[in-house]
């Protein structure tokens, strides 16, 4: 028999199957959130009310309105999620600067306050000098916040790391490279290590005495186990009633899903607004 | 301002926080027993707050950590957490706000006054107890007319949803 007919029977024989293209379509946007990090245009922590007892104290129309213009000035700026412990660059307008504009990184100490008294501390060390700068979040001035990396620590106020033997923890490049933070899809590792102090003559607060105490800071190395229990204890001598005063507990779970109902319809008043919708859609 | 005054804090301190808790405590244990409590005003004043959030986290459920350790703390006795349970949440489960009624006695005395102030009742909502002889309001003015018609109507509608 003739090769090449033999070849042609043979390749009509195979039992080869060509694959089909494979279709690449990303999923990852019907994922929802991970708990905790929500969309900042729906539920952010400053969003929260401080709590005011009695109930009718609440003035709950001035909340509503600051909620509404922290929502406005996030369409106006980028404000990039963040929590104490990650890094970030400011930059600020200013009148007497050269380019009239300012940019400062650092390390976010702490975040605090309601709605557009929301501010925030950046701490960096600048030659061996320790500098902190104090910004409210919503401020007009602030012409843009850059996330260089997104950390989450245990605590939520880092203020000890002033006292860090090792300062190089606040040293912050300015022109360091921004680093793409983790998809809100995906949980934030907590960093959980331990900071060392220097020692205690020249610490500018009592940080084994605050409750609750400091995770991060590694206070084990300048006390005896027996001071630390003692300390415990003295807190707990007048703190303890504090655990079962129901009335003076602060549940936020009901508030959460109130406050997330309410942006969302003040996400579409805005758009309706600016015109980017017509308001029966 | 006097020295004592209070700024912000809308609790009264019956003798320190430890003495108040228990104090609280009894009484609210006794009326979620009986329902129906006779004291000061000040007493029930601060009862109805606490047994009011009570309420409120026992609507989390039984095997909610923090329902448990409240309950277990404010309410010790087993008889009195199966009344909590099986009682009064479903009586309270379709109300939204107000699980108590405190209404204020209009007899006393200046010895009374100056002893404990004026008493009051506080009772829970629903109770099987004979009601209380309080004073209604002119069934005949205007809003009250209003009412009546607008809750007549509202009752209508809920048993027409109810039968479909």
């Amino acid at each position: 028999m003739n090769m090449s007919l033999l070849r042609v029977i043979r390749r009509l024989q195979s039992s080869f199957v060509a694959p089909q293209r494979p279709t690449l379509i990303s999923t990852d946007a019907e994922k929802p959130n991970v708990e905790g990090r929500e969309d900042a245009n729906l539920f952010s922590l400053e969003y929260i009310p401080p709590q005011v007892q009695p109930e009718w104290h609440r003035n709950k129309l001035k909340y509503r309105l600051e909620r509404m213009d922290c929502l406005r000035r996030r369409q106006a700026i980028d404000i990039p999620e963040f929590y104490p412990g990650s890094i970030l660059a400011v930059t600020v307008a200013d009148n007497y600067a050269p380019g009239k504009s300012m940019r400062f990184a650092g390390r976010c100490l702490y975040k605090d306050g309601f709605g557009l008294g929301c501010k925030f501390v950046l701490r960096n060390v600048i030659d061996n000098e320790g500098v902190e700068k104090m910004y409210h979040l919503f401020a007009p001035y602030i012409q843009k916040v850059e996330l260089l990396r997104l950390e989450k620590w245990i605590d939520t106020d880092l203020r000890f790391l002033r006292d860090a033997a090792d300062q190089s923890i606040c040293e912050i490049d300015p022109n360091m490279q921004a680093e793409s933070p983790l998809p809100k899809t995906e949980e934030l590792p907590v960093y959980k290590g331990k900071i060392r102090l220097r020692e205690i003559a020249m610490w500018e607060f009592l940080y084994h005495k605050q409750w609750p105490r400091p995770y991060n800071a590694y206070l084990e190395e300048h006390f005896i186990e027996e001071e630390l229990i003692e300390r415990e204890k003295i807190h707990w001598q007048t703190q303890s009633h504090l655990k079962y005063d129901i009335c003076k507990h602060y549940d936020v779970t009901k508030i959460k899903a109130e406050i997330m109902d309410e942006m969302k319809d003040n996400r579409h008043r805005v758009d309706v607004a600016d015109k980017k919708i017509t308001a029966d859609a | 301002m006097p020295r004592g005054m209070p700024h912000g804090n809308s609790f009264r301190k019956f003798g320190g926080p430890d003495k108040r808790l228990h104090l609280l405590k009894t009484l609210v244990n006794a009326l979620i027993k009986h329902e129906r409590l006779e004291t000061t005003f000040a007493k029930a004043y601060e009862t109805q707050k606490y047994v009011e959030r009570l309420i409120d986290i026992t609507k989390y459920g039984k095997s909610n950590l923090y329902c448990n350790d409240m309950v277990n703390f404010w309410v010790p006795e087993e008889a009195q957490q199966n009344k909590l349970f099986n009682v009064l949440l479903p009586r309270y489960s379709e109300h939204s706000r107000k699980y108590t009624r405190l209404a204020v006695l209009t007899e006393w005395t200046d010895k009374d006054m100056k002893s404990h102030g004026k008493m009051a009742v506080i009772e829970l909502k629903g109770n099987p107890l004979p009601p209380l002889p309080v004073k209604e309001g002119n069934p005949h003015t205007l809003q009250n007319v209003l009412l009546a018609a607008a809750k007549q109507d509202w009752d209508y509608q809920r048993s027409n949803v109810k039968e479909n």
